[in-house]
């Protein structure tokens, strides 16, 4: 039956994306389908039916004139595109997510290097404490760098589908898509995580610096800032990383071929399901920087009106997750 | 074995495909089977065939598709004849008892 779903999906893909040439590839899909059941049914071997079907489909150049894609089918493509499997896909996908989220541990170790000195400083076991501090830092550094060359390397085979045309047809795009889609949510989750992180980044310095002790506890609020930026980081990579492999699959496909109608063909814009929430949404950005400005000017206190900005981000970022839904243009 | 041209068929997929929908409404595989089952498997019409035929005609007024789900739960396009259709059908029979008395006067029987 796959073998047969294929047969069609490699006959269609370089047709033009239009709904007579849909209406045609599912009519004959289900022809083909009634006939492999009957088949089937009559007792024959899948391998027995799925030659009977294929041999009885006949030749696409009869449709042309029904579909008006004379052109179209004249206009034979300059190149001969690979398709690739969508055993193929789903591990490009996963062997990018993997790699973005080693990646991702690797920027995490470079970031988290600079505290190791501080550490070591603060524990005051004696005078290596100094040197110590400096060969944990180049540890860290070099196993980031390990890290970094493993996940090149991983991604590497995967290099060839942007160096010769390659395709997938149009049933792997569209399960692509539909994973791309439904891990939308978690995406975003993800990325309001790391964004919390990151602006909560100067909290434990703050706690930390109340708390009136000598010794390692001066340094907890070090350590802890530098994981908090360290992990914000490394999730928006890893997250970004998965989103990519995604939008590279569904965009190998150019658009006007019936591969090619699940390229996500919708950008920034974003609609807002009530009218008051528009108006809204459009002047947020203007409002936050009057109040900006008029803090900072009113109270002086530059030094810390700044996070209006990462908390406005935030703010933003969760009213068009949850009022707006993204438009095709 | 003598196969038959299609470029002679051609004209009359329309024709074979009308009358199996003369009784009642029919979709895609059924009408290709009962073609081959009526013909003793003698002619076999191919999915791409039928398929611009179903198109052609309906373009042409002389079917229309409806849509219903078949046992398996799946949608299925069936097609139905209309008046035009049978008008058609009538005049194709017409046409082609002509045809063959022409033809059959320079047949060398034997």
């Amino acid at each position: 039956m796959n073998t047969i779903k294929n047969y069609l999906e490699s006959m269609f893909a370089q047709l033009p994306n239009t709904p007579e040439v849909w209406k045609a590839k599912d009519e004959l899909w289900q022809m083909m389908e009634d006939r492999y059941t009957d088949l089937i049914a009559d007792g024959k071997t899948e391998n027995e039916a799925v030659g009977a079907v294929i041999a009885e489909f006949g030749n696409l150049d009869e449709l042309a004139e029904t579909l008006g894609i004379r052109g179209a089918m004249n206009q034979a493509p300059q190149y001969q595109a690979s398709i690739l499997s969508a055993s193929d896909a789903f591990q490009l996908i996963k062997d990018k997510s993997r790699a973005s989220l080693i990646n991702g541990i690797a920027v995490l170790l470079f970031i988290c290097s600079v505290m190791s000195p501080v550490v070591f400083s603060s524990l005051s076991i004696g005078e290596n404490s100094g040197t110590l501090g400096v060969v944990g830092m180049f540890v860290m550094i070099a196993v980031g760098v390990g890290l970094e060359i493993y996940q090149n390397t991983m991604i590497g085979k995967w290099k060839y589908i942007h160096n010769q045309p390659c395709q997938i047809d149009a049933d792997t795009a569209s399960q692509v898509y539909n994973e791309m889609e439904s891990f939308r949510g978690t995406a975003a989750i993800m990325k309001m995580l790391a964004v919390a992180l990151l602006v909560l980044c100067v909290t434990p310095t703050i706690l930390s610096s109340t708390l009136q002790d000598a010794g390692y506890r001066s340094s907890i609020g070090v350590v802890f800032m530098f994981l908090f930026i360290g992990l914000g980081v490394m999730i928006l990579v890893a997250v970004d990383g998965r989103e990519k492999a995604y939008k590279e699959l569904v965009n190998l496909n150019p658009q006007s071929t019936i591969a090619g109608s699940y390229v996500p063909n919708y950008g920034e814009d974003v609609i807002y399901h009530s009218t008051a929430m528009t108006a809204f949404m459009q002047v947020f950005w203007p409002t936050v920087t009057c109040i900006y400005l008029s803090w900072s000017f009113l109270t002086f206190d530059w030094h810390i009106s700044w996070v209006i900005w990462p908390i406005a981000g935030l703010i933003f970022a969760l009213l068009k997750n949850l009022f707006g839904t993204e438009v095709r243009r | 074995m003598v196969e038959i041209s299609s470029d002679v068929i051609r004209g009359y997929n329309d024709t074979m495909i009308l009358y199996l929908l003369l009784e009642q409404p029919s979709y895609g595989y059924e009408i290709s089977k009962r073609i081959s089952e009526m013909t003793g498997g003698l002619y076999k019409i191919k999915e791409t065939t039928l398929y611009s035929a179903f198109n052609r005609m309906e373009k042409n007024g002389l079917v229309t598709s409806f849509y219903q789900a078949a046992e398996n739960g799946k949608r299925r396009t069936y097609y139905s004849i209309t008046e035009k259709g049978r008008a058609f059908y009538q005049s194709k029979t017409e046409e082609w008892e002509l045809t063959k008395n022409v033809v059959e006067h320079f047949i060398r029987k034997g």
